[in-house]
């Protein structure tokens, strides 16, 4: 059985469910960056793919995972600071407990 | 003319003028100085009418003293035409002048003004006299207005102001329960024959369109009038006078009277001798010539009955004015007599000298009240003529004229009206009708010998024997300002009846000056002038269905009969004023002492019981009119209660379940539906913002269904298409 397309899709599409249901269940600040690092990866996983199947001899996709990986890393030290700042706040990184904005 | 004119609308409007100023500044001018206003517009009204008297006997024009009258018209109230209309479609504003109307206004002044100048004494003091004074110019307008109305009409817009001034004065002491009822009651029963009168005047207006007197006496005549049946003339007749029923107190209207000497004494004057009791017989004798045969027979009924009453109840009356009010209703009885029985001049003569020797009576009776502190019940009296001579010579003498002692005002016409009632019951006997009727003659003359007696008893009881209150007689007397009205009407009680005074002149001078009228409206060429009569066939008009044979054809022969009449009557009733008096100074030489004795005898006790009580009449009225009244009342408040209450009150409830049935729907229903969309409104609102939790997560997860959602949707839209 050879690996197709699918395969990486439907790896991906899993990755990617387990990165919201992480975001979705867990209330611990770091958790939550911790799926969407998933999530992040689930879609890299799918770029990558994409290119190895639909764009052969370029390296589109290869390159726009780099990106995301950079911005990924930009984004959790921006998510980091963040998370410090509503340490400072509330004293604990359940995000459940930053609810002043509800109307 | 308009001089003479003028004067007479001044003799009206004088008076007008002295009631508007009091009225506007009564309260101003305070208590002697609004008298002295009143009094000096009186004044000036009696120096007016005096100048109209002497303006109309000198008068050249077409009319005037034994000429004719002054009748000016101007059309007055539309009313749509009617045959016999001076200004076709309307009724008239008239005024209507003779010599009769000059000399009343000449009489009505002078009592009036003699009046006011008498009260300005009499209620010296009272804080209110500029109200009275106001009134009492009032009542000399309304009565000088009423001696000049030409038409019927009009005379009842004066009637009824003159009716309204008498309300006012009787009621002038409206602290006291007694003066309050009595004007109510004068007001009321006034009122009871002014229906009669507005009846009467309603069918003449329904059936001729006018009201203006000359026409009216050519129209109407019963001798030759066209208009209406001879019933319906005897009916309007019979309800014009009704009026005068009312008015001048006669039987059965006659209970205000003595209740009107509430009043102060000068206006119980004004009233008996010139004002309200005089309309009317004034208007008994302005529609004389209208008056048929059968409403004649009527007016003398009652007159008779008026004098028999008036006459027997004045003996028993324990109060000096009230025992005055019943002779007045005796003298008002016979001038009615006398109009009935066809003497009209016999009867304004009467008028006009019982005017003066009235008022001086009253006036004299006003002293001796005024001397006494108010006490008017003759038992407080007794030897006050030592205390107030003048006035009891001046009650002496108007107690003579009125007693028709021969040389005095009241012998000349109270004479004449017993005269034409002789030649009235001979004419019946003559016609074979039964002896009944001759009671028209005997009631005045047995009328004649009861006046002088309880004149007598008054003067007696009242100025000689022992003083039976000597505290009172202690400090009785007699004020000069009042004393010097009572010695200018002794005068005039005296000379009245004279042919040189200007009183029974101008009467007769009136009947030349009506005809003259009549002839004028009728014109030479009329086969019948209704009033070319002379006296004697006045009296044979005046009875129903003589037979033609009985007439006197000739003037020879109703002059044989009126002449017979006259030597009938003056041979009856000369002697009766001696007779009188000396019935009264033997029954009463001793003040009461004889007659409580003769009362022990239970015969003449009940008798004096019933006239004392005025024959119970108005036990009577209270019983069946009052008591009738509140029976209907009761039964009305019954009806109103239970049928009207019940209806409405059920009524009510139906009103209160339906507003309850409305008041559930609107609170489930309208309130329901704004209830509801608030709460709708309310609980989406909570619902959403329970959304807007502000939880991270929420959004994530919302974020995420509506992607998984949009996604879903969109493969769904590929494939199914």
């Amino acid at each position: 059985m050879t690996v197709g397309l699918p395969h990486y899709l439907v790896l991906a599409a899993m990755l990617f469910a387990a990165g919201i249901i992480t975001v979705l269940t867990r209330r611990h600040a770091i958790g939550i960056l911790m799926g969407i690092e998933l999530m992040l990866n689930a879609a890299n996983l799918n770029l990558v793919a994409f290119n190895r199947f639909s764009a052969v001899g370029k390296l589109d996709g290869q390159v726009f995972a780099l990106f995301v990986i950079v911005i990924a890393a930009a984004e959790a030290a921006v998510a980091l600071a963040i998370f410090l700042n509503f340490y400072n706040n509330f004293a604990t990184v359940d995000v459940d407990q930053g609810n002043e904005l509800k109307g | 003319m308009p001089t003479l004119l003028t004067l007479l609308l001044l003799v009206v409007a004088l008076p007008l003028c002295g009631f508007a100023i009091l009225l506007a500044l009564g309260k101003r001018l305070g208590d002697p100085l609004g008298g002295y206003v009143g009094t000096g517009f009186s004044f000036a009204g009696f120096a007016a009418a005096v100048a109209a008297m002497a303006a109309w006997i000198s008068s050249s024009y077409g009319f005037g003293y034994g000429v004719g009258p002054l009748v000016r018209s101007f059309a007055w109230l539309p009313i749509g035409e009617h045959a016999g209309q001076r200004v076709p479609g309307f009724l008239d504003f008239t005024i209507y002048v003779d010599s009769f109307t000059v000399v009343m206004l000449a009489m009505v002044t002078l009592i009036s003004a003699v009046v006011h100048l008498y009260s300005l004494r009499y209620l010296r003091g009272d804080a209110r006299t500029p109200i009275y004074f106001g009134r009492l110019s009032l009542f000399g307008f309304s009565m000088t207005g009423l001696l000049l109305s030409g038409t019927l009409l009009q005379l009842l817009v004066f009637w009824e102001l003159v009716g309204l001034c008498s309300y006012l004065l009787i009621g002038y002491w409206n602290e006291r329960r007694d003066a309050r009822m009595a004007a109510t009651k004068a007001f009321l029963t006034n009122r009871v024959g002014d229906v009669g009168f507005i009846i009467g005047l309603c069918l003449l207006v329904s059936f001729v369109g006018n009201t203006t007197l000359p026409d009216l006496w050519v129209m109407l005549s019963p001798t030759h009038q066209t208009a209406m049946s001879n019933g319906l003339l005897t009916l309007i007749g019979c309800l014009l006078f009704c009026g005068a029923i009312g008015k001048s107190a006669q039987f059965p209207l006659h209970t205000w009277l003595p209740d009107a000497m509430a009043g102060p004494t000068p206006v119980s004057a004004l009233i008996h001798a010139a004002t309200m009791v005089a309309a009317g017989v004034f208007l008994l004798i302005r529609i004389d010539p209208i008056l048929t045969a059968d409403a004649r027979l009527f007016v003398v009924v009652i007159g008779a009955i008026t004098i028999a009453i008036g006459s027997l109840c004045a003996i028993a009356q324990r109060d000096l004015k009230q025992a005055l009010a019943f002779s007045t209703m005796a003298q008002l009885g016979y001038m009615v007599l006398g109009v009935g029985v066809g003497s009209r001049d016999g009867a304004g003569f009467h008028l006009l000298t019982h005017a003066f020797f009235k008022a001086l009576l009253f006036l004299a009776a006003g002293v001796v009240i005024y001397g006494m502190h108010h006490k008017s019940r003759l038992e407080h009296y007794g030897g006050l003529f030592r205390r107030m001579p003048v006035t009891a010579i001046a009650f002496a003498i108007g107690a003579l004229a009125m007693s028709a002692t021969p040389y005095f005002s009241g012998y000349y016409s109270k004479e004449l009206i017993v005269a034409h009632a002789a030649a009235w019951s001979q004419l019946a006997a003559d016609s074979g009708r039964s002896g009944l009727w001759s009671l028209a003659l005997w009631v005045p003359v047995i009328g004649a010998y009861l006046t002088p007696f309880y004149l007598t008893r008054l003067w007696m009881l009242t100025f000689t024997g022992r003083p039976r209150d000597l505290e009172a007689f202690e400090e009785a007397h007699e004020p000069g300002m009042l004393s010097f009205p009572l010695v200018v009407l002794s005068g005039l009680a005296v000379v009245s009846g004279f042919d040189w005074f200007p009183v029974r002149s101008m009467v007769d001078s009136s009947a030349v000056e009506t005809r003259a009228q009549v002839s004028a409206l009728t014109g030479p060429a009329s086969p019948v002038n209704p009033l070319e009569h002379d006296w004697p066939s006045r009296v044979h008009l005046s009875m129903p269905d003589v037979e033609t044979d009985t007439a006197p054809t000739s003037t020879e022969a109703g002059d044989d009969r009126v002449e017979a009449g006259a030597a009938q009557a003056a041979h009856l009733t000369h002697w009766a004023w001696l007779a009188g008096i000396i019935a009264g100074v033997v029954i009463y030489a001793r003040g009461f002492a004889l007659t409580e004795r003769l009362a022990r005898l239970s015969v003449l006790s009940a008798p004096r019981e019933w006239l004392r009580h005025r024959m119970y009449f108005d036990d009577l009225y209270r019983w069946v009119f009052v008591g009738a009244a509140r029976l209907a009342g009761r039964l009305i408040d019954r009806l109103d209660r239970r049928v009207i209450d019940g209806l409405i009150d059920r009524l009510a409830l139906a009103y209160a379940a339906l507003g309850r049935v409305t008041a559930s729907a609107d609170d489930l229903i309208v309130d329901g539906v704004v209830r509801g969309v608030s709460s709708g409104v309310l609980t989406s609102g909570l619902g959403v913002g329970q959304t807007q939790g502000g939880r991270v997560r929420v959004y994530v997860a919302s974020a995420v269904l509506m992607l998984a959602l949009t996604v879903i949707g969109t493969v769904a839209w590929a494939v199914l298409r």
